[in-house]
């Protein structure tokens, strides 16, 4: 199970931060991902794993302030 | 999403701040940024739901690694919901970590005039004063010791929060701040578009009003033409 956004989900055969965007089906261009605290380059998405017990947060811009 | 642009273009705006908040998953669609041209408008990002310096600092630090918008960060720590009051020790200290670490700084404060000062010592970019609570549309509450910010600032001061009429922004123009921020009193607005060109009338004017040098005020009567004849005959 991981965490994502608050919520638990298992992870089913999800195994990297890249995968987990597209299953998802968001822009990858729009968004910020941060796991477990730190903040993840976009072109490293492909090589980090997503693992059993991750908290993983995506994050975009809305209006407002 | 269309009255919002439009209302935006009528206003005159030069900045548009940004939230960043988590993607729902349920609805992951969101073109806010696919519809705001940035070439338009300079996209700020605001650090708006922290309530601690590292929780702003956090979301700085997020802002800057979506690659999408400038180092740039309109700062606000507001440790509690009722009032959206602006925290000074947290924002003070969120202040100095993201200067070392490149961003261009724009604090959310009260007007402290000591506040600001230390802040501009640490290098922030602007400073931004309220009016009034957030949202309030209660107008100008403090005209003194905002007057104390704008004499003392060497760095432009933008009064944010709070302008509920033209009027209000007018004022404070008038004051000599080099900017206003404006939200609530437009997007709530009947007819929003007609209210972003208000406010954008009332911004020119009061600016105007104040590079032309505000005549004084007086207790008493001061004729603008010469009496003392008539009181001879």
């Amino acid at each position: 199970m991981i965490t994502l956004n608050g919520r638990l989900l298992d992870q089913g055969n999800i195994n990297n931060i890249e995968s987990l965007i597209s299953e998802h089906q968001l822009s990858a261009s729009a968004i910020v991902v941060e796991k477990n605290g730190s903040i993840l380059k976009k072109e490293e998405w492909p090589n980090i794993p997503v693992l059993d017990g991750d908290h993983i947060e995506i994050i975009r811009f809305v209006g407002g302030g | 999403m269309d009255i919002m642009k439009d209302s935006l273009v009528a206003s005159g705006a030069e900045m548009v701040t940004v939230a960043l908040r988590r993607v729902n998953l349920d609805q992951p669609e969101d073109h806010l940024l696919s519809n705001l041209d940035p070439k338009l408008f300079l996209l700020l990002p605001n650090t708006s739901g922290a309530q601690t310096a590292e929780e702003a600092v956090r979301l700085a630090r997020l802002s800057k690694a979506s690659g999408l918008l400038p180092a740039w960060i309109k700062l606000e720590v507001t440790p509690e919901p009722r009032y959206l009051l602006p925290d000074g020790d947290a924002t003070l200290r969120a202040a100095e970590i993201l200067v070392k670490e490149g961003f261009t700084v724009l604090p959310y404060i009260q007007p402290d005039p000591i506040l600001a000062k230390r802040l501009e010592n640490v290098g922030v970019a602007t400073v931004m004063p309220l009016a009034s609570p957030i949202g309030s549309n209660k107008g100008l509450r403090c005209i003194e010791l905002l007057e104390i910010i704008i004499e003392n600032s060497t760095i432009p001061v933008i009064i944010d929060a709070g302008l509920g009429k033209p009027s209000d922004a007018a004022a404070a123009m008038e004051l000599g701040a080099d900017a206003v921020l404006v939200n609530t009193a437009i997007a709530t607005a009947k007819n929003p578009l007609l209210m972003a060109l208000a406010f954008k009338q009332a911004v020119e004017a009061g600016r105007q009003g104040f590079l032309a040098g505000l005549a004084s005020t007086h207790q008493f009567a001061s004729a603008s033409s010469p009496l003392e004849w008539l009181s001879s005959l």
